[in-house]
């Protein structure tokens, strides 16, 4: 991944009489101020924020939205739909429990293997899945998953087969334990460390992939979604480019695996089923496909959606109540997963992005972006 | 190998019953080019609505089949009609997801009404069997071959001789002629999505009296077993549902007796994924799929 940070500067050719942007990660003064911005928060809301519950909750939301950022990145910008994300989140997570826990190497180590596994088996998979294209790739990515869960429950050594295994990997950088954090005479919660790290690899991992998808191999996935004969004419490679999609995608989704053992300390072959792959599509429909931030605000929305199921389903007539029939909260979840999906897709199928972007606007309808025009005149899209 | 062929007739009845559940996709896929997952939640339903009509009101059973059939079909229509309609034609993905979350919505309603045991069918047909030198058939998996071969005759039937199935192939075939020669896409539509809620129904309330096997919940993960037959015929192939059907239905009733220990639990599961992969290899239009020409 390191190299995408730095795009050859020889593919860019700036038109005639424009001059070449320069090659940064954060083109502009906004751009700056919001990663200052960024900073700032993820270090001032765990320490500001005493309830873990709270905290544990954005923690899961920050390891799903960097799950759904590698989605987006192949069914937004590249427009290959799978289900078969979950797979390669449970890559991540085991092979950052075989890594870190039974091997007993630090993060540095186990993080990246799972992240670069995960890459690796997408890369592996790339080949036959992307001979397809449309509702074939969603079938062969959903057989992934159930093929994943078999194998998962039969390599008991490394998964501890169905029973799962605990987690022993830790979450240290060099001398910091990111679960022990003390800074002076300061002892943070578990959460609240973990907290930092997962939110700050979520900024890291936004920052990449917006830059990423600046370059030329970005550009093409993006040519590819659009018109994949016409953009293979005009010289991209599609197999090339798609692959490039797959993997970057597979190895986002094994950082947020190795991320998810962590946290949750306890993984079985049967948490990374088709419901986990379903619940980040639904993130990144619900958030906006192909959009940077639409994964992560979807992320958020969706984690909180159990949550709030939790808090207020015991006012709810038609719930399950100590036994009898009726509905669980995990059921009536599913329910809002799907009609959600399909309520997005039908009045807001750019998302929750578009929908904030709709509200800013109305805020200061003259308001634009710095260094951008002021999309007043660009009404099709509100209408 | 009179074991075989015992194996090779209760593949064959699951392999009707995944027929008719791929035709269903093929239905809505030929006729109005969305690839429908909902069928799964049809499944799902189908088979509820089959045991409350039999086992709760007491409605004989191939009249709480018809009714199940019937009700599916409605539903099926109106949610074609308010919903999926309306993103038919926007692109390939947004009517996947649609019907993607309908289908994920249907499977915990059908929980939260019917609760989450396992329910019972109550044996329609009984623990009868036919005795064919040697070879047993139970009366239940005869009834699904015979009723199987029906449907498919019907169907057949209906889409050679009558006009509205005439003009469901019109539209397959070039929906902007069709419409142009006075056929109401709209009809079109929602017809196919009734045949494929009807055919849904009914597979749903057949996979539910399999011996054993009751009706609870993971219904829908059965149902998803349609989608590598489609691949397998191809997705546009109602000849190639029915071959693929029958053909990932005695495999997979092969590998639940006949694989060896060595590869653990859980293989018969995966067997269809796996020989859709394999397929996928050598003719990624399916068996009977066309390869499609496309305009830049």
């Amino acid at each position: 991944m390191a190299t995408s940070l730095s795009p050859a500067t020889d593919s860019i050719r700036p038109a005639p009489g424009r001059p070449l942007p320069a090659l940064r990660l954060v083109g502009t003064r906004g751009g700056r101020i919001g990663v200052a911005l960024f900073v700032i928060l993820v270090v001032a809301i765990p320490v500001n924020t005493t309830s873990t519950y709270w905290l544990g909750i954005l923690n899961a939301a920050g390891i799903a939205a960097i799950a759904a950022i590698g989605l987006n990145v192949l069914t937004g910008y590249a427009g290959q739909l799978s289900l078969g994300h979950a797979f390669f989140v449970g890559v991540g997570a085991f092979v950052a429990q075989w890594v870190g826990g039974t091997h007993g190497l630090p993060m540095i180590v186990w993080l990246p293997a799972a992240a670069i596994v995960a890459g690796l088996i997408g890369a592996a998979v790339a080949p036959f899945a992307l001979r397809l294209r449309g509702p074939y790739l969603m079938i062969v990515s959903l057989a992934l998953v159930f093929i994943g869960i078999y194998v998962a429950r039969n390599l008991t050594s490394i998964t501890g087969g169905n029973e799962g295994t605990i987690v022993l990997a830790r979450a240290t950088l060099g001398p910091v334990d990111f679960e022990k954090l003390t800074v002076g005479s300061l002892v943070f919660a578990r959460e609240q460390g973990l907290f930092i790290l997962i939110w700050s690899l979520v900024g890291l991992v936004v920052l990449v992939v917006a830059n990423v998808m600046r370059t030329r191999g970005g550009r093409a996935m993006q040519a590819v979604r659009d018109h994949d004969i016409a953009a293979e004419v005009l010289g991209v490679g599609m197999m090339r480019t798609q692959t490039n999609a797959f993997v970057l995608a597979s190895s986002l989704g094994g950082l947020a695996g190795g991320l998810l053992a962590v946290n949750l300390q306890y993984i079985r072959p049967d948490s990374f089923n088709v419901d986990l792959s379903v619940q980040y599509l639904a993130i990144i429909v619900i958030g906006g496909l192909a959009s940077l931030w639409g994964p992560v605000l979807g992320a958020i929305f969706v984690t909180m959606v159990p949550v709030v199921v939790d808090q207020f389903a015991n006012g709810l007539p038609f719930m399950e109540h100590s036994g009898g029939r009726g509905l669980s909260a995990t059921d009536l979840s599913l329910i809002l997963y799907g009609a959600m999906i399909v309520i997005f897709l039908l009045v807001e199928p750019k998302g929750l992005v578009a929908t904030l972007r709709r509200i800013g606007r109305l805020i200061r309808p003259s308001a634009g972006f710095p260094g951008r025009r002021a999309r007043t005149t660009h009404q099709t899209d509100t209408a | 190998v009179t074991a075989n062929l015992q194996i090779l007739l209760s593949g064959i009845s699951l392999g009707c019953i995944l027929a008719l559940l791929a035709l269903g996709f093929v239905v809505v896929a030929k006729s109005t080019g969305v690839f429908n997952l909902t069928q799964g939640g049809f499944v799902v339903l189908g088979a509820y609505l089959s045991y409350t009509g039999h086992q709760t009101w007491g409605l004989p059973f191939a009249a709480a089949v018809v009714f199940s059939i019937a009700v599916v079909a409605a539903l099926a229509v109106v949610l074609e009609a308010m919903i999926v309609h309306r993103v038919a034609t926007t692109n390939l993905f947004t009517p996947i997801l649609v019907t993607f979350g309908l289908l994920i919505i249907i499977p915990p309603v059908a929980a939260g009404i019917w609760g989450t045991d396992q329910l019972s069918m109550g044996d329609p047909w009984g623990l009868h069997v036919l005795s064919l030198g040697g070879v047993t058939i139970t009366h239940r998996d005869l009834a699904v071959i015979i009723s199987t071969l029906i449907i498919l005759a019907a169907f057949g039937a209906f889409f050679r001789f009558s006009r509205l199935g005439l003009a469901m192939q019109a539209t397959a075939l070039d929906p902007e002629a069709a419409l142009a020669q006075g056929v109401s896409d709209r009809r079109v539509h929602r017809l196919s999505w009734a045949i494929a809620g009807g055919l849904g129904a009914f597979a749903g309330t057949m996979l539910a009296t399999t011996a054993g096997a009751g009706l609870g919940p993971g219904l829908e993960i059965f149902a998803l077993l349609a989608l590598p037959v489609i691949i397998l015929g191809g997705v546009e192939s109602p000849l190639g549902a029915v071959v693929g059907g029958l053909f990932v239905g005695i495999v997979q009733q092969f590998a639940v007796v006949r694989v060896p220990h060595f590869l653990g639990s859980g293989f018969n599961e995966v067997v269809p994924y796996l020989l859709m992969i394999l397929i996928m290899l050598v003719r990624p239009e399916g068996l009977f799929g066309t390869k499609k020409v496309r305009r830049i």
